[in-house]
């Protein structure tokens, strides 16, 4: 299987007063094709910082270092005037509040032909393979202002947002993004997606501000676009709703993966004393039945980052060693890591 | 149930509605009538935590600040021990007020930036008309150790804390009075799992120990679960089920219930929630469906639920609205003002 | 761990070249206009009387002796522009103040209770907000026809403060109802404070930072607001010097003798743009995103 997404050894570094602080500190992480891979991380995890530096959005006062391979090209060096020919068909990305990512003034079914005619201009531009994809001809379906009003929805518009279960596309395509709700938005986002049908997706806390009954219909919209190639990076800080969608998944503390394996292992027999406490810090069963675990204190400053393992002073376990050394991935069952020296 | 309940009211609401204007058209010119709260029954008993769960728009909030009288009840009436709330005036209002409490989802905006910490806490002291200042400081500093912060801090301003921490002052500030009834909206949900861990079980310990009872009000299947002795089901702004966590959350009867619990995902990945076959979203207070408002996107809705509104009634040892335990509708709800 | 917030002002304050550049240009022009005003320290610095006639150096161009040169009558300019400075910075001052002052008071009240007050507030904003400025000076001057110089200038700031204050009103009302809206007062409803002590402890801080942003923003403007009144014959009369008179007093004079209007133009430019650039850098310190920040 090739892989779709391959970052290595990936650093990202903000500058705060006059320093360089890193929030992703040598992150390794392979998505194949088609694969969904989660990653599970609090605030200030970094997994927001890796998501914007694998999309080349970092803010301007961030840099990225390492590798970010979209089907083999580097996308880290790549000069800010080419990044954007690798958006859209090469990879996408959902935010967790869509109004931000959808145009106001444009109404929906605008934006997705755009996304139709952006598509067709990434084949024409050779950047990425066009074999299962037949480029739309016909009409330019990008409107000039004046025409908002008049044109009726395209029929692919339609079609793209029946298939993120819309209940009426052809009323909802003529809307405008604030005349929808949060989950018909993500939905329109996500219909974007089915029409770019882009190698990578990131998906940033993609259901975090919706409903449950709405999130289980937008993790189920991310599996059908997977089963069709896209290759998903999830990102959460909810572990079982990443255990509905992903196959592996990686835990994100202070910037470093500290746990990475076959999604079952790493719920069922989490190895990291973070993991531990993140899964036994999950609400359940009835009041009185049982005291949930919590890990004491807060994640640390990336500023003061302690030495050693970057988790060793909420961690119960933590040992002489543990203050000194940092810690590095070790594979302990087949597929499994943790970078922790208990192992 | 813990055994400091009691089946004693502290708190009911007796056929609530809260109804907001909202204007629409070409500068506001025309304006409709919303009801987020719909005649809604509840009741919170000495010493529980019951708990409103709902989705976004369900009017849980809403209801958690008419009981509280932060916003005014369109029809209906709030009793605290037996007392009309919308009637309290002067120093039984300031009474009242002391008795109860909120707690603020949003640990940012409900801490007033430019206030120290010790400002913020003694706020409901100050506002019960205590003047004495070092009672004042002997309270705010035994609250804020009864939620885990340094009573040192209090001179800091909010910004130098975390939202963990932030929302340990929220708490601190409800309970410095020493409250009969807290409301908690949403208490946990801007923070992150292992945040929320801790301040669930501060949540409860500190229940525990007052005997205070709290209205919890929560999105969050398994929170509500982990705190409540009761549970009250809210959808498009009415109560669909109530019971005990165990009937409601162990065995749900109504179907809303049901579909949300199953689309709550677990430990067992094997249970997809992406299966379920629940479509569309809740509906807008604008644009009700007729008959049940749930029986557009019920799987199990026939032709009754899309003509009449069932009513909250007995049955399975909860009550549902819902017309597959019982043909009883609902009444037609008091005229608008 | 944090800084003490006026550290925090104080590095917004220095670490931004344009705010810095503005407030500086505030601090000069407000400390000349002091000096200016006391006849010892005028003296010093203008070298000449504002209306000391010469008609021996009258129409010089600018020189050492003479540094914005000398106008028809060979009066000094740069002596002029000096002497101009108490009046044309104490005006956007006063205009602003009363103007924030009765909008602030008004508004918050209107936000706060809303109903009927909340009505009759902001019809009669409303009302004077809809009504050009400089018609109304002209028709208040022309009304009252004052013709005391002292009464003139009365009048004109009269006229700038009630096209002012609905501005102010709405701004003011506007924010309100937004920190209404805030879980911070909810929770100040919720423990039992009065309207009057929320208003005290909760609303007036928040909006005092907006307002001053604005005020400090809108100065500029009434600085030049008041030269076009002047410009039109309204306020101070000749020989009193006044900057917006001068420039249009020079005007007659262009393109030859250009310093008559040039100099007194350059000088309200760059007060205009000390107000500017100083009520931007009001609106960084006041921000919370940068305050929030360790």
């Amino acid at each position: 299987m090739t892989d779709a997404l391959r970052v290595s050894d990936l650093w990202v570094d903000y500058r705060t007063k006059g320093t360089w602080a890193s929030a992703v500190r040598g992150v390794d992480l392979t998505v194949g094709e088609g694969e969904v891979i989660g990653v599970v991380g609090e605030s200030g995890s970094g997994k927001s910082s890796l998501s914007l530096a694998i999309m080349k959005l970092l803010p301007a006062n961030a840099r990225a270092r390492g590798r970010v391979e979209i089907l083999g090209k580097d996308v880290v060096g790549l000069p800010a005037n080419e990044a954007h020919r690798y958006r859209g068909a090469g990879m996408t990305m959902i935010f967790q509040e869509p109004m931000t990512s959808l145009n106001p003034v444009m109404r929906v079914s605008n934006q997705l032909s755009e996304a139709v005619t952006s598509r067709g201009e990434h084949y024409k531009l050779g950047v990425f393979r066009a074999d299962s994809i037949a480029v739309p001809g016909g009409r330019d379906p990008r409107f000039a202002m004046g025409s908002e009003r008049s044109v009726p929805p395209s029929k692919e518009a339609v079609e793209a947002l029946r298939q993120v279960r819309i209940s009426d596309p052809e009323r909802t395509a003529s809307k405008y993004p604030h005349e929808l709700s949060g989950g018909e938005r993500q939905r329109v986002m996500i219909a974007m997606s089915f029409l770019l049908r882009p190698r990578v997706l990131v998906a940033d806390e993609p259901t975090t501000a919706l409903d449950v009954t709405t999130q289980a219909q937008v993790l189920s919209l991310l599996l059908g676009l997977s089963r069709e190639g896209t290759s998903i990076l999830f990102v959460s800080h909810d572990i079982l709703v990443v255990g509905q969608v992903a196959r592996r998944v990686a835990v994100m503390y202070a910037g470093e993966v500290v746990e990475l394996g076959p999604t079952e292992a790493v719920l069922k027999n989490p190895l990291h004393p973070y993991t531990k406490g993140l899964i036994g810090s999950i609400p359940s069963g009835f009041k009185g039945e049982r005291r949930i675990e919590q890990i004491p204190g807060s994640p640390p400053d990336i500023l003061r980052l302690p030495s050693g393992c970057r988790f060793n002073p909420r961690c119960k376990f933590a040992m002489e060693r543990c203050r000194s050394e940092e810690t590095s991935l070790k594979e302990m069952e087949k597929d499994h890591f943790v970078a922790c020296h208990l192992y | 149930m813990s055994p400091a309940t009691s089946t004693e009211d502290l708190v009911s609401a007796e056929a609530l509605s809260v109804t907001y204007k909202v204007r629409t058209g070409f500068l506001g010119s025309t304006h409709r009538v919303i009801k987020p709260v719909d005649c809604v029954d509840l009741s919170v008993r000495k010493g529980e935590v019951m708990t409103v769960i709902g989705e976004s728009g369900s009017g849980k909030s809403t209801l958690g600040f008419a009981l509280l009288r932060l916003v005014k009840p369109s029809a209906g009436r709030v009793l605290f021990s037996g007392q009309d709330i919308g009637k309290a005036k002067g120093s039984d209002l300031r009474e009242l007020r002391r008795q109860m409490q909120i707690v603020f989802q949003d640990p940012y905006s409900s801490l007033d930036p430019r206030l120290h910490v010790k400002d913020i806490v003694s706020e409901p002291l100050i506002g019960s008309g205590m003047k004495d200042p070092g009672e004042i400081d002997d309270r705010t500093s035994r609250a804020m150790t009864m939620v885990g912060l340094d009573p040192s801090a209090k001179s800091k301003y909010v910004h130098e804390f975390s939202g963990g921490q932030r929302q340990r002052i929220g708490i601190a500030r409800a309970i410095v009075g020493d409250p009969q009834f807290v409301v908690l909206d949403e208490p946990t949900s801007n923070l992150d799992v292992s945040i929320q861990a801790q301040i669930l079980n501060l949540l409860m310990d500190l229940q525990s120990k007052s005997g205070a009872s709290y209205l919890f009000i929560s999105h969050n299947m398994a929170v509500s679960q982990y705190v409540s002795d009761r549970v009250a089901v809210m959808y498009a702004g009415e109560v669909v089920e109530r019971g005990t966590s165990e009937e409601v959350i162990g065995e749900p009867m109504h179907p809303y219930t049901q579909d949300l619990l199953s689309c709550v995902p677990t430990m067992d990945i094997s249970r997809k929630v992406t299966d379920v076959k629940i479509t569309g979203d809740p509906p807008s207070f604008a644009d009700l469906p007729r008959g049940c408002r749930y029986s557009n996107r019920c799987k199990r809705a026939f032709d009754l639920c899309k003509e009449k509104e069932p009513a909250l009634a007995a049955a399975g040892g909860r009550e549902v609205a819902c017309f597959l335990y019982h043909k009883e509708e609902r009444a037609v709800a008091p005229p608008e003002r | 761990m944090s800084k003490s917030s006026s550290s925090v002002t104080l590095g917004i304050i220095f670490g931004n070249w344009a705010t810095l550049v503005g407030v500086g240009i505030l601090v000069v022009f407000l400390v000349l206009s002091a000096l200016a005003a006391w006849p010892v320290t005028y003296h010093l610095i203008a070298r000449y009387s504002p209306d000391a006639l010469n008609f021996g150096s009258s129409n010089a161009p600018p020189s050492l002796a003479h540094l914005f040169g000398t106008d028809a009558e060979g009066r000094d300019i740069f002596a002029r522009v000096i002497a101009a400075l108490p009046i044309d910075i104490v005006i956007p001052f006063e205009v602003v103040g009363a103007s924030v002052g009765i909008g602030f008071l008004l508004g918050t009240f209107a936000g706060y209770l809303g109903g009927w007050v909340e009505e009759l507030v902001l019809r009669v904003a409303d009302l004077f907000f809809a009504f050009p400025s400089v018609v109304l000076a002209l028709t208040i001057s022309a009304i009252l026809g004052a013709t005391d110089e002292g009464l003139r200038v009365v009048f004109t700031e009269l006229a700038l403060i009630v096209v002012g204050w609905p501005f102010y009103t709405r701004l003011a009302r506007a924010q309100v109802i937004s920190l209404k809206q805030m879980p911070f007062v909810r929770a100040a409803e919720a423990s039992g404070l009065g309207k009057l002590r929320i208003i005290r402890m909760h609303v007036i801080p928040h909006l005092a930072s907006v307002v001053a942003v604005y005020a400090t923003l809108d100065m500029g403007t009434t600085l030049l607001l008041y030269s076009v009144f002047a410009f039109f014959g309204l306020g101070v009369a000749p020989p009193t010097p006044e900057l917006g008179r001068m420039v249009y007093d020079g005007l007659t004079a262009l393109p030859g003798n250009w310093w008559w209007s040039f100099f007194p133009g350059l000088i309200l430019m760059i007060l205009a743009l000390g107000f500017s650039l100083a009520g931007e850098g009001l609106r960084d310190v006041f921000d919370p995103r940068l305050r929030g920040q360790r």
